[in-house]
């Protein structure tokens, strides 16, 4: 009957109107902010562009505040350009954190997983729950405690980010060598590997997906946080990393310099690069690494 | 010259419910270029014993040697011997040529005498034309070959093997045993082999050893285990269905059965070890009585045509054998079948200890 099936139609088109304007809604509220931060990055002058429609789109374009922020010598006793300097710092920092994070999660992994040692059970639950306390509470007894041992430097930040990330990752890798036969192991030793060589070549290997999120984990936690950064190192702008000099050049951090908002804008889509080329590397990885660990194969 | 030797060896694991011992002072010795096989039931212990020879587990006590050198303290990758395990354990992130490889790689040997013996090996196992493929992508049989191809390209004389037969189809398996013997014979590398399958133990060992309790029971030429099992429990489990085993009496030159109608003269080889009014446990295999001739009978209680023979269960006066009768039997529930025991196929078991009365205790 030609009237119930142009209902149908009529249905399905509702139907799949609907979904799309959803989506387009959903899609513009996650894009729009990045698209907003990009195109002040593109723009001269240092105050937020106003928020009418014809605002966003550009005028004009200028690479002006990318310039400044790559040569800029925002705090005079520096004496190279001050950004790249911070963003290497950042990353040394972060690349040392997702280091250390791997080490620490594989071994705590792999000892949870597969040594014989009394109350495995009860520990890896304790490690579980303590992942549930935000590290943001640990700031200031960590200060408290750091000051004392004269660790409030670099080597201080690693140690304090390193359990933020890697207990969580303990508890994953030990859910990821729990799927790893432990034959592999011992062909491994009688291959010719000691159980150490074993463990870095084989178990690494099999368990590749977590070590890799482990180590993205591991890195953003560093590449992205302010406050502890902030508490340790924060009266040091010598020793500043890409978080703080963002924050420092938003105004934020220091109230009478005046606000230079696309200059922060460039400094976030700068910062963003790394972060996305490590995604991208590891994107399959990581699809991996959340799919076994949901025990799809 | 005993190429491996265990001495008393003792090994308990801690589970959650307790404790388990699976071995509980095994003494075992292997001669140079045999293939053992160790049979005994599941989860009793034969993939411990390899591990422990492997060096992959430390016993508990006992000392294990090797070549006539006690290795106690020699870990794994030290005690030159190589390992098919049954899920076979080829790393599914290398390709086969690297599989086969990696042993020689760790020994830092030269890149050509590398890749000369890793084609030896592949070429030994007819598995040249997938060097190149990832496990992923081979079959059960593949797999199982570059597992021996990576045993076999250490150059160890100890090879140790876990069931490697078990995780292949039935067809398959056949083959693989033939080859393996042929590899055997070819090579002769000392092999211990460990199963649970009896067909597979009685076709491929040249010396059969039972495991069970934490001991070996039994060990020997595999035809000798068979026929004359050293004590009732290795009767009892080897052969398919295994062997009749009765309580009975001495009596005027016979063996009588103390429940049923069951009466067979004592063997011209146990004609000595025994006398009048002797207590003994009496076996014999199925498959050595002869149905439809002489003077025992029994009434047929169930028939198992398996194809090739058929199981015939009777009742002998309250005794219930089983019988073995080739090719599909004319006979059905409820018939009264004649039968006879050969007097030369009786074992005869100490009751008190289990023990064969002809071998020593």
């Amino acid at each position: 009957m030609p009237s119930r099936r142009a209902k149908r139609v009529a249905l399905k088109a509702l139907r799949l109107a609907i979904s799309y304007i959803v989506l387009i809604v959903m899609a513009a509220w996650s894009v729009l902010p990045l698209y907003y931060v990009i195109m002040t990055s593109f723009s001269n002058v240092g105050t937020l562009v106003s928020l009418t429609i014809s605002a966003l789109i550009p005028k004009h374009i200028t690479l002006e505040a990318y310039e400044k922020l790559l040569t800029g010598r925002f705090i005079p006793s520096i004496k190279v350009p001050n950004f790249p300097l911070w963003v290497l710092h950042s990353i040394e920092l972060a690349a040392a954190t997702a280091l250390f994070s791997v080490a620490l999660a594989m071994l705590a992994g792999y000892a949870l997983s597969r040594l014989d040692m009394p109350a495995k059970k009860s520990l890896a639950t304790f490690v579980y729950i303590i992942t549930f306390l935000p590290v943001t509470a640990t700031t200031v007894p960590l200060y408290l405690l750091f000051a004392r041992f004269h660790l409030l430097n670099y080597a201080g930040l690693v140690l304090a980010y390193t359990p933020g990330t890697a207990v969580f990752a303990a508890f994953l890798a030990k859910l990821s060598i729990d799927a790893i036969p432990p034959d592999y192991e011992e062909a491994a030793m009688i291959d010719g590997l000691s159980r150490f060589g074993a463990f870095l070549r084989i178990v690494f290997r099999m368990a590749l997906p977590v070590v890799a999120l482990t180590a993205l984990l591991g890195f953003l936690g560093a590449y992205m946080d302010y406050a502890t950064a902030y508490a340790f190192i924060g009266s040091n702008s010598n020793a500043w990393t890409a978080m703080l000099g963002l924050w420092y050049l938003a105004g934020l951090y220091n109230y009478a310099s005046a606000p230079a908002y696309n200059i922060f804008a460039a400094g976030a889509v700068l910062m963003g690069i790394p972060l996305m080329a490590l995604f991208l590397v590891s994107q399959r990885m990581m699809t991996r690494a959340y799919s076994s660990l949901a025990g799809i194969k | 010259m005993e190429y491996v030797k265990l001495v008393d060896v003792w090994k308990t694991y801690r589970t959650k419910a307790g404790s388990v011992t699976p071995l509980r002072g095994v003494n075992f010795s292997v001669d140079k270029g045999e293939l053992v096989v160790v049979l005994g039931p599941s989860g009793e212990g034969k993939t411990t014993l390899l591990r422990v020879i492997a060096g992959l587990l430390r016993q508990d006590r006992g000392h294990v040697y090797l070549r006539g050198e006690l290795v106690d303290d020699v870990p794994p990758k030290d005690r030159n011997v190589a390992m098919v395990f049954q899920s076979y354990a080829i790393y599914p992130f290398m390709t086969v040529y690297d599989n086969i490889a990696f042993p020689l790689r760790l020994q830092h040997r030269p890149k050509q005498e590398i890749d000369a013996k890793v084609r030896q090996v592949a070429k030994l196992l007819r598995i040249d034309d997938i060097l190149y493929k990832k496990p992923g992508q081979l079959s059960g049989g593949q797999r199982q070959r570059v597992a021996i191809a990576k045993a076999l390209v250490k150059g160890a004389d100890i090879i140790l093997m876990d069931e490697p037969m078990a995780n292949l189809d039935a067809q398959v398996r056949v083959f693989a045993r033939e080859e393996l013997k042929q590899l055997h014979r070819d090579l002769g590398t000392t092999i211990i082999y460990v199963t649970h399958d009896q067909v597979e133990a009685l076709s491929l060992a040249t010396k059969l050893a039972i495991l069970h309790d934490g001991v070996i029971q039994d060990y020997g030429d595999p035809v000798e285990v068979y026929r004359r099992p050293r004590n009732s429990w290795v009767a009892s489990f080897t052969g398919n269905p295994p062997m009749n085993l009765f309580e009975a009496r001495v009596q005027g030159g016979y063996v009588v059965a103390k429940q049923g109608d069951m009466k067979v003269e004592v063997p011209e080889a146990y004609s000595k070890l025994v006398s009048e009014g002797m207590e003994v446990v009496a076996g014999f295999r199925p498959e050595d009585a002869r149905v439809g001739q002489g003077q025992l009978s029994g009434k047929v209680t169930m028939v198992e045509r398996v194809g090739a023979y058929t199981v015939i269960h009777v009742d002998v006066g309250g005794l219930s054998l089983r019988l073995l009768y080739p090719s599909m039997a004319p006979i059905s529930r409820g018939d009264v079948v004649s039968f006879e025991v050969p007097s030369s196929t009786l074992s005869l078991f100490d009751p008190k200890t289990g023990l064969n009365l002809l071998r020593r205790p």
